[in-house]
């Protein structure tokens, strides 16, 4: 089997996944992270579930090769990365080719890393879980809880197509980013609290302790003002982690994830579990402090950072995925888009899907498309709002599509259509019958400053054009519209940047406007992040060719040729077709 | 009061302990015993892990599907059901559980010590180690090492002021009131008398350990010859001495 090699296994590189539960009536310690929160960030980054085996790495020196194509993602401790010899940033997915080499520095700030790869490493779970816990000679690579060591080889799938995940540098935990003077460790008393008087735990919480040498994956030894509760032991009992023991010497020790199950010191509490993630980064002579919090906070606490896990999960990731699809859909540039593109806020692609996302089943989606060339109607608009219309009738949702004739006559009866009527504005009817909770144009010619519609050779062709601009103007629902060349609906957002292109450029605004090489193509890119928002693969039976035949039968003709072709724009139906495929590529979706 | 018998207090964020407050006993183990189980019934989802030990009962929950009310509620039901029924200690699952031995001052390096502080001889010390029927208090320390009760107060005997860095496996010792079987070789401060050729711990094997918390064990003694057609072995334990 394929995977990384390890080629230095560093101070400590441990296998580690979210730890082993349930085995405590054996004797069995949990395992598992140290640092939670980096170690969850690793997997999420690789869209693995949360119970993944990865790689901590403690203190730095790893060094990997790669027999394997994939991705990795490293967190934690503040590091410097090399994939061969280029720095790559932390938090941050990268693809991996066999044969790189990736090297992990020494830590600057934090003393713990997680490596992760998509699928995670394979290998045999012993008491149904792979973290490797030495002292019990349990877990890991082998299942005797070793160590890694150079020339072992860690078995993992190879992945071809990953989304480029990030995690914003404002979303990343603090306390790594800089050293804290003193890290705060909130805790919850407990235990024998009650042997602890006023004064004890007065003094407890006021005091500055310093990490000492001892600290390990079983605990954290600290040195401060020595603490005394009134009895000296306890009949052996359970320990959950964090908890805070106090022996003999009064030097309270934190006890972590590889803690004996059972024992006999007296506790005044435990630390909070967020705050444990900290502990575990800090090392020898660096300080914390001791502050009390209730478990209805400690739970409260807990609750919202689910919450904001899961936010953050769904959505910061996905920032960059829709950056890089806005960037791919302009890429050749074949009216001047990019530079109209790189006026629009980042993110319009998963904006727009969202609104589609939480639009779709609450009521009717009325979609307006359709440009007349040369007496008919062109392709590019339609097979967009047919691809629109199919996702989101699979979201559950009604969606209508708003055009005039001859386009009209083309869809009825294959589609929920609407006609709308020249020379008249019929949008309020319109909205009192379909009450609509979203409402995108396509590839609409929009009105300019003087009310008429131009088409891109600056032709007037106002009278072969209703008005779905007062409908976009009207609805009481979030607008999208799509446009390829400045002349469409919703290009009134970005008036100033259309000033150098040779168009007569719309006035008609939108909430969220989409620009693309081909108006047809935005509808896809939509999709393509749509199907990350539901974890559906969308675009998967999209069949160019055969919308385009649909269309070409009714009377269709290419916008740019003007002739009754299976093309878009100029371009053949197969470009579509293959933009499809690497879309579902750079959202994880292959076959 | 039934309330007297037992207390439930917060450990930490997602765990309560529970303690019996009448101490060891094999009454109080069977008692443990029967709530362990009533738990890991009634709270099956939200229960993340149970420490079962002397006198108490840690319970370690899922805190994003229940709270600490929830907890405490069952935890309270639980202990009270069965604190007032009429436990006995030989309810519940409490098979017996025989151990070889082989005592000797070869393989008990403190059996020689053991006996001149308490006054006997080695074989009255063999003797009386192997008349008491043991009790699995807590099963804790390292993987599979179970902490048995109560050893006989003539026999009773400090931790050494100085842990060995390595006992080795199988060695069984003896502090204070217990005594116990060292399921693998670690550091260890207890009084090593003999060594069981018993795996006492097999993470390949089901269950993993010959012992549960409640189960009575017994000693039996056990020639040299024996210890190793059982396949016990001597050497490592020379090699630290």
């Amino acid at each position: 089997m394929n995977g990384f090699k390890v080629k230095q296994s560093g101070v400590l590189s441990l296998i580690q996944d979210s730890g082993r539960f349930g085995q405590h009536h054996i004797g069995l310690t949990v395992g598992g992270p140290m640092d939670r929160e980096s170690f969850q960030w690793a997997n999420f980054l690789c869209n693995n579930p949360e119970n993944t085996p990865t790689i901590e790495i403690t203190l730095g020196g790893l060094v990997l090769t790669a027999d394997v194509d994939s991705y990795l993602a490293v967190t934690g401790a503040k590091v410097d990365i090399k994939i061969n010899s280029r720095l790559v940033n932390a938090w941050t997915l990268h693809k991996i080719k066999s044969g790189d080499q990736i090297t992990l520095g020494f830590f600057a700030v934090g003393t713990r890393c997680y490596l992760a790869v998509p699928g995670g490493f394979k290998m045999t779970p012993v008491f149904n879980s792979n973290s490797t816990v030495c002292r019990e000679s349990i877990g890991g690579l082998n299942g005797h809880g070793c160590a890694l060591a150079s020339g072992d080889l860690l078995p993992c799938d190879n992945y071809y197509h990953m989304p480029a995940f990030y995690l914003p540098v404002s979303a990343q935990p603090l306390h790594l980013k800089n050293l804290q003077p003193v890290t705060t460790l909130r805790v919850i008393l407990g235990y024998q609290e009650a042997y602890f008087s006023h004064q004890q735990k007065q003094l407890f919480f006021r005091a500055i302790y310093e990490v000492s040498e001892l600290n390990d994956r079983m605990g954290y030894r600290l040195t401060g003002p020595a603490i005394a509760p009134s009895i000296d032991g306890i009949l052996s009992e359970g320990i959950c982690l964090g908890a805070i023991q106090v022996p003999a010497n009064g030097q309270p020790i934190v006890l972590l994830n590889d803690r004996q199950t059972i024992g006999g010191y007296p506790k005044l509490g435990s630390v909070f579990s967020l705050d444990i993630s900290k502990l575990a980064q800090l090392s020898a002579t660096e300080k914390v402090r001791f502050e009390p919090i209730s478990i209805e906070d400690a739970h409260n606490l807990l609750h919202l950072k689910n919450m904001q896990n899961l936010r953050s999960q769904r959505q910061i990731n996905h920032n960059k995925l829709s950056e890089d699809i806005e960037n791919f859909l302009v890429s050749r540039n074949l009216r001047g888009m990019q530079a109209v593109s790189a006026c629009l806020e980042k993110g319009s692609y998963l904006r727009a899907a969202r609104l589609i996302h939480q639009c779709a089943a609450l009521g009717t989606v009325l979609i307006g498309t359709g440009f007349p060339v040369n007496g008919s109607f062109e392709t590019d608009g339609p097979v967009g709002a047919i691809a629109l219309y199919g996702a989101i009738e699979k979201l559950g949702g009604h969606p209508v599509i708003v055009c005039e004739q001859p386009l009209f006559d083309a869809l009825d009866g294959h589609f929920n259509a609407h006609e709308i009527l020249f020379d008249d504005d019929t949008s309020a009817e319109v909205i009192s019958i379909y009450n609509p909770s979203l409402t995108i144009s396509i590839e609409r010619p929009g009105q300019t400053d003087n009310g008429c519609y131009y088409n891109m050779r600056g032709v007037d062709i106002s009278s072969k054009c209703a008005d779905f601009d007062s409908i976009m103007r009207k609805s009481n629902c979030p607008t999208i519209a799509i446009g390829d060349g400045g002349n469409e609906i919703g290009m009134g957002n970005i008036t100033n940047a259309l000033k150098d292109l040779d168009i007569r450029a719309s006035t008609t605004t939108c909430d969220e406007l989409l620009v693309a090489d081909i108006s047809n193509w935005a509808a896809h890119g939509i999709i393509a992040l749509l199907s990350v928002l539901t974890a559906k693969d969308l675009l998967k039976n999209w069949d160019n060719n055969a919308v385009l035949q649909f269309l070409s039968n009714n009377g269709s003709v290419d916008g740019v040729t003007g002739e009754n072709t299976l093309s878009e724009d100029g371009l053949a139906s197969s470009e579509s077709q293959l933009l499809v495929q690497t879309l579902r590529q750079m959202t994880g979706h292959e076959d | 009061m039934s309330n007297e018998k037992f207390s439930i207090s917060i450990a930490g964020e997602n765990a309560l302990i529970l303690h019996l407050t009448d101490g060891i006993s094999t009454l109080t183990t069977a008692k443990i015993q029967a709530i362990v189980t009533d738990l890991r019934e009634k709270l099956s989802a939200s229960l993340i892990d149970i420490i079962p030990s002397y006198a108490s009962i840690l319970v370690i929950y899922e805190p994003l599907h229940t709270d600490h009310f929830a907890v405490r509620k069952s935890l309270q039901k639980a202990a009270k059901n069965i604190i007032e029924s009429r436990t006995k200690s030989s309810d519940g699952i409490s098979k017996l559980v025989t151990l070889p031995a082989y005592y000797s001052t070869d393989s008990g390096p403190d059996l020689a010590t053991l006996a001149s502080e308490a006054g006997l001889s080695i074989n009255q010390v063999i003797d009386i180690h192997t008349s008491t029927e043991y009790r699995v208090y807590a099963i804790g320390f390292a993987p599979g090492f179970a902490y048995l009760g109560e050893v006989d107060q003539k026999i009773a005997t400090p931790r050494l002021a100085t842990p060995r860095q390595k006992v080795p496996r199988g060695s069984v010792a003896i502090a204070d009131r217990q005594t116990a079987v060292y399921p693998a070789e670690s550091p260890g401060g207890w009084n090593i008398i003999g060594l069981c050729p018993t795996l006492m711990f097999d993470p390949l094997a089901t269950p993993s350990m010959p012992l549960a918390t409640g189960d009575r064990v017994m000693f039996e003694p056990i020639t040299r010859d024996q210890f190793l057609g059982l396949g016990g072995t001597l050497g490592r334990f020379e090699a630290i001495r």
